[in-house]
């Protein structure tokens, strides 16, 4: 319950100030103009704001680890949710969210969807990072190591004597797994 | 204006961007405990690092138990298997001779209690109990117990922590008297208590539980379930609810909610559930749980108060039982019931409704499991939660 007036509290505050825009600067050095709520649900951008009085609206925060790629997806996601919550404060309408979230991710390639962990992770935005580490355990689901391997660009560095010993241990597990 | 202030750095520290091989430890195990069981002992394999870094204590995304399935009931008699993993569907054979010949006492965190007999005289007989894990292949032996025909056996917690207990009760119905006998994990011996006052609860117990911190006894008897605390040596009788003191044609067996500590009493009557209660330990009290009333008996008399499942599932066989929270990929299941035995692998409930109860279509799970028609006692089984 609490959270909910916090966040409808922010929300009429924010709206008071519609205009005001954040200025974030990715690694290539695109300025990206932010709406405000969306711009705080990037919780390095947040706390960055809270803690230094100094700044002002015309601050460029520069956010040297995420790319302009990964920032256009973020801000897609981002944005979809606080219309979401601007719509409806009190529960989010669970369909609509479940709708956006799958064709949001099926347009993302595994390169993609690895740059957007590593983003959210450094943004720290605990909804998106659960949402696509979720996304990458369901593409290796049921697949072969070998698979998996290739998936994340991981270099197998057991020998072979130490892979087969692995794999004994754990024999019936290796049994039908699907198609790489 | 740019800043390019000192106190910015303190807020890029983190990944340099690059390949996942390099990905962080943490974002690593967030990816890791939303895979199921299998897919993160294949996830392990990958490469040396992640075997490293891997929390061994992680969770995993399964919310449905898996079954396994073995031949012979009250002895084992293949060290054949096989597990059958609910959320992909997929049946994997396993094999190991330390099955052959054992008797399956219980199946928790992972983990099954069995025994074998060793010596054998009139009615007692010196049995050896072992910890097996079918998931890792693991073996804990406990030391040899000498002990009546008759008798029941559980655990209190996963044998990785040394907090585990073992129970046996074991009953000499003829003298009139029972022996219980614990086990804590690092002991080199058991220890056992005989009590005189055993007063026809029954010549046999339907199986034991456990829950916070005290281990439960379903005697056949209709008056009394037993209980015994094995911190204090306490041992104290409990009434069942009214509805079991008539004669009537019933099976009862205590099911663990090994989450929330609850004590769960299912009663059922050939292929049907017909009863369900929760034991309130700090109450000492049956609350009967409305969802799980069979239609046609009337026991309004009967001044016990009415619960629901509160969003669980019931997970009943034979040899075991669960009660889980519906979550995740189970949350459709909610406050039903699945059996392994008697071919109910669902059993659905009425929803509300004062004036009796229907059964409505249930999701189907495990309807998959039977379709080779194989055979094999089948008793749930939970992936274990550390390695």
């Amino acid at each position: 319950m609490s959270s909910s007036i916090a966040s409808s509290s922010s929300s009429s505050s924010s709206s008071s100030k519609k205009e005001k825009k954040i200025s974030l600067k990715t690694s290539d050095g695109e300025v990206f103009e932010v709406e405000e709520p969306v711009a705080m649900q990037l919780e390095i951008v947040r706390s960055f704001f809270a803690d230094n009085e100094d700044v002002t609206e015309q601050t460029v925060m520069p956010l040297p680890n995420v790319s302009t790629a990964a920032m256009h997806g973020i801000l897609e996601y981002c944005r979809a949710h606080e219309e979401f919550r601007r719509r409806m404060p009190e529960a989010a309408p669970e369909e609509e969210v479940r709708a956006f979230e799958a064709g949001y991710v099926d347009r993302k390639s595994n390169e993609e969807l690895k740059e957007m962990i590593l983003a959210a992770n450094y943004l720290n935005i605990s909804k998106l990072l659960d949402f696509l580490t979720g996304v990458a355990a369901k593409r290796i689901e049921n697949k072969s190591v070998e698979y998996v391997r290739a998936f994340f660009g991981v270099e197998n560095d057991f020998t072979p004597e130490e892979e087969a010993n692995l794999r004994r241990e754990y024999e019936w597990a290796f049994e039908g797994v699907d198609e790489d | 204006m740019f800043l390019v202030d000192k106190s910015l750095h303190s807020y890029y520290h983190k990944n340099n961007m690059s390949d996942w091989s390099d990905l962080s430890i943490e974002i690593l195990n967030l990816i890791t405990e939303r895979l199921y069981y299998i897919d993160q002992i294949r996830f392990r394999m990958v490469c040396k690092s992640w075997r490293l870094n891997i929390y061994d204590d992680i969770k995993y995304a399964d919310k449905l138990p898996w079954i396994m399935g073995y031949s012979g009931k009250k002895k084992i008699h293949s060290s054949l298997f096989y597990l059958y993993e609910p959320s992909q569907k997929r049946r994997y054979l396993l094999k190991n001779k330390i099955l052959v010949g054992a008797e399956l006492r219980a199946s928790k965190f992972g983990w099954l209690l069995l025994s074998k007999k060793l010596t054998k005289s009139y009615t007692c007989s010196s049995s050896s109990f072992f910890f097996y894990s079918p998931f890792t292949g693991e073996i804990i032996q406990l030391p040899e117990l000498h002990m009546e025909d008759i008798n029941r056996a559980t655990f209190s917690t996963a044998p990785a922590s040394s907090n585990c207990v073992i129970f046996v009760i074991n009953l000499c119905y003829r003298a009139n008297k029972f022996c219980v006998s614990t086990f804590s994990l690092g002991d080199t011996t058991w220890s056992s208590h005989w009590f005189n006052d055993y007063h026809g609860h029954g010549p046999l117990i339907y199986n034991v539980a456990y829950a916070k911190g005290v281990f439960y006894c379903a005697f056949h008897a209709f008056d009394v379930m037993g209980a015994y605390n094995p911190a204090l040596r306490e041992w104290k009788l409990h009434p069942y609810p009214p509805v079991f003191k008539r004669p009537y044609q019933y099976h009862l067996s205590l099911i663990e909610s090994p989450d929330d500590g609850n004590l769960i009493l299912l009663s059922y009557n050939y292929n049907d559930p017909e009863w369900v209660f929760r034991f309130d330990q700090s109450q000492m009290k049956w609350f009967r749980i409305e969802n799980f009333m069979s239609g046609q008996s009337n026991a309004d008399h009967e001044q016990v108060e009415i619960e629901n499942l509160n969003n669980r599932i019931l997970f009943y066989s034979l040899d075991n039982g669960i009660s889980l929270p519906a979550e995740g990929e189970a949350s459709k299941l909610a406050n039903t019931i699945y059996s392994t035995s008697f071919r109910w692998y669902r059993w659905c409930t009425s929803r509300g409704g004062k004036g009796g109860t229907h059964q409505s279509p249930c999701p189907q799970i495990y309807d998959w499991v039977d379709e080779g028609a194989d055979r094999l006692w089948k008793v749930w089984i939970q992936p274990p939660q550390t390695r």
